[in-house]
């Protein structure tokens, strides 16, 4: 996928609206934590999207690859991506 | 030839114990290792000639990881000898996952590697060149379905070969484990494993919706998912139940009858103080927590199905947004609310929870439950001393006290819980259960529960025999036993609640099962079963009968409860912890109730 250097929209994944697809940029997060994400396929440059979010600020669910994944807000806050349009 | 020694690694949700299972059928066993403080599974299976230990290690996602499970899975690579690694990955799940076979493959052990749900990978449009990623690995590589058996013959064939090929290299030192803090790192594994998965697999671009997103559409759906999660639960609960609950009246009958006919005339030669000992102590206290087992059976059955079908992640997603104010994470609600069956199989089930302390937290909070045992002696009380249009408000608001205490207590603890662990799990796609070996471990649950849970119930209810039947002579449970005089003793205590030392000592028997309090009044008073609901009704008024059924609500729910929490916390500390929060809970809400309502 290809990035427009002009128009970096970054956003984090918590704010991504749900279904649009966006690539991770980084993730701001402790090594364990960025690693654990990495095993579940969370990483740059890979394809995330959010598929829902639970009711009452409760977690979401994000789709990375094959993969389907639940994880808080605040966790999901530390991944910061770009939308693809 | 020596014996050999097989480790199972892989990533949670890839199948990783289904295989072991199937590989290792009946054998299997739960057992200590030297240097581990875990128990993990094992088995011994012979491959052609050479015996073989095949032990099953906790799902890890990274060699590096911080979690509980990995902790433990990395001191055993760490320390114990191993002779091969079988390295278990999703295949439909193969492009993240590859990279931790790559780190698995640096510790230098001869490897075997499998690619499970291979008939799951084929749906999903997911193509893997198994011989090529054979020739680029170095190791065998097996596609497999270890929920329906293919394959696993395979896999024998190629441990024969590893394990041969190990055996016949006299280069021992190649054996010696590598220590996991010099791997390469992270990102090194991630180039090769990218140029790996460039040359050997084929997988969709964006994966085409499938049936576990429509069914999520509506099972996650934020309004009727909550009301479907309700009738799932509610739904469980009648299945354990309806199975279990008939099965323990009638192993409680058997239990009774057998006791009758055959033991009592085989004892009677024994002087009386032994008999009733071995009878009404031993033989009557084991007998009761014994008919436990059925719904244990049934509940860890029912609880795997749960696990395996995929939902409960889907219960902790829903409920994550409650249960993170607490400390705890959604799964715990499903064990909590399972509790109010009974406490001792949901106790065991916060195994789900991998984290030791959420754990510990959700172990302290579920014998708050109004189990079913509890609802028996307020249905009791209830009818003999409430109106009917009374009573069942009365029993609701044991319902709600019930939530409400076990909530707040988590609120109170979830500070010894440590910084919150963060919630990040994979949403595996639904899956069809599998029964045949669930049948096989649930029997190997409930016998681990009665011979490591033995001890501890059998020191309980001796004790209770005695307190209630010494001096020998005295009427059992007579304020002249010693019950009797410690009733006395603590009567100051209890005065202040409304409940008086008949009342005590029946609590004294509740200690060991509540299905007892009831019979215990009926000694204690000296009652006939018909007469029992008069005799406590012109007794006591309906203050102390409240403020008696609070105290049984929230002290300690019964022996087989506390031996359940002692197993898995492995803690005596905890389990004592447990009891006194319990029971100091139980004093100042009956307390209060008692002092406000006599002011």
């Amino acid at each position: 996928m290809l990035m427009k250097p002009h128009d970096p929209v970054l956003t984090q994944l918590d704010q991504l609206p749900t279904g649009m697809i966006a690539t991770v940029c980084y993730i701001e997060a402790q090594a364990e934590m960025v690693s654990r994400m990495r095993a579940l396929g969370i990483k740059p440059g890979n394809p995330v999207s959010v598929v829902r979010s639970a009711p009452l600020s409760g977690p979401l669910q994000v789709r990375a690859g094959q993969t389907d994944i639940i994880l808080r807000r605040a966790e999901a806050a530390s991944i910061h991506v770009n939308p693809t349009f | 030839m020596s014996k050999a020694r097989i480790a199972l690694v892989g990533m949670p949700n890839t199948g990783k114990s289904t295989l072991f299972n199937r590989l290792s059928g009946a054998s299997a066993r739960v057992g200590n290792w030297p240097g581990m403080t875990v128990e993990l599974q094992g088995a011994r299976l012979l491959v052609g000639a050479r015996m073989v230990e095949l032990i099953d290690l906790p799902g890890l996602n990274n060699l590096h990881g911080f979690s509980e499970d990995e902790r433990i899975a990395r001191h055993f690579l760490e320390t114990q000898p191993i002779n091969a690694l079988i390295v278990v990955l999703n295949a439909t799940q193969i492009e993240r996952q590859l990279a931790f076979a790559l780190q698995i493959k640096q510790l230098g052990l001869p490897l075997i590697l499998i690619l499970n749900m291979a008939d799951e990978a084929i749906r999903r449009k997911v193509l893997i060149d198994r011989d090529a990623l054979e020739k680029a690995l170095g190791c065998p590589v097996c596609l497999i379905s270890a929920k329906y058996g293919h394959g696993t013959q395979a896999v024998l064939q190629a441990l024969e070969t590893v394990l041969h090929k190990e055996e016949t290299q006299a280069d021992t030192a190649s054996r010696r484990n590598t220590p996991i803090d010099v791997l390469l790192e992270d990102d090194v594994i991630e180039a090769q494993t990218t140029a790996l998965l460039a040359t050997t697999v084929r997988t969709p671009q964006m994966p085409a919706a499938t049936y576990t997103d429509r069914i999520d559409n509506l099972l996650l759906h934020p309004g009727l998912g909550i009301i479907a999660f309700f009738f799932i639960l509610l739904g469980l609960f009648q299945i354990v139940y309806s199975i279990g609950a008939p099965l323990q009246e009638h192993l409680s009958e058997a239990l009774e009858a057998a006791k009758t006919v055959w033991i009592a005339p085989l004892l009677s030669p024994l002087p009386a103080p032994l008999t009733s000992f071995l009878l009404d102590g031993l033989y009557d206290g084991v007998g009761t927590v014994t008919t436990f087992l059925p719904i244990i059976l049934t509940f860890y059955l029912v609880m795997s199905a749960v696990e395996d079908s995929g939902y409960m992640a889907r219960a902790a997603f829903l409920m994550d947004a409650l249960m993170s104010r607490m400390g705890l994470d959604g799964r715990a609600f499903v064990m909590q609310i399972m509790g109010f069956g009974c406490n001792v199989p949901a106790v065991m089930g916060t195994r789900v929870l991998r984290n030791p302390l959420q754990r510990r937290l959700s172990m302290l909070i579920i014998p708050f439950s109004l189990c079913s045992a509890r609802l028996q002696v307020f249905l009791f009380f209830t009818t003999a001393v409430f109106s009917p249009q009374a009573a069942p408000w009365v029993l609701l608001s044991f319902y709600v006290l019930s939530f409400l205490v076990a909530f707040l207590t988590a609120f109170i603890w979830r500070g010894q819980v440590g910084t919150q662990e963060p919630l990040i799990m994979e949403l595996p796609p639904y899956r069809y259960p599998t029964f045949t070996y669930l049948a096989l471990q649930a029997l190997r649950e409930a016998g681990q529960f009665l011979r490591g849970a033995g001890g501890f119930i059998v020191a309980g209810v001796a004790i209770i025999w005695l307190l209630t039947h010494l001096p020998w002579g005295v009427t059992p449970a007579s304020p002249q036993s010693l019950a009797g005089q410690i009733a006395t003793l603590t009567a100051p205590l209890f005065e202040p609640l409304g409940i008086d030392n008949l009342l005590s000592i029946a609590l004294m028997f509740g200690f060991v099962a509540k299905e007892v309090v009831v019979g215990a009044l009926a000694v204690i008073y000296g009652a006939g079963p018909n007469e029992l609901g008069g005799v406590v009704a012109r007794n006591i008024d309906w203050r102390q009968a409240y403020s008696f059924m609070l105290f049984t609500l929230l002290y300690t729910p019964c022996l087989a409860t506390l031996a359940a929490i002692r197993r898995e916390s492995r803690s005596l500390r905890f389990t004592l912890t447990s009891i006194a929060w319990s029971v100091v809970v139980a004093w100042l809400a009956s307390f209060a109730f008692y002092q406000i309502v006599t002011r």
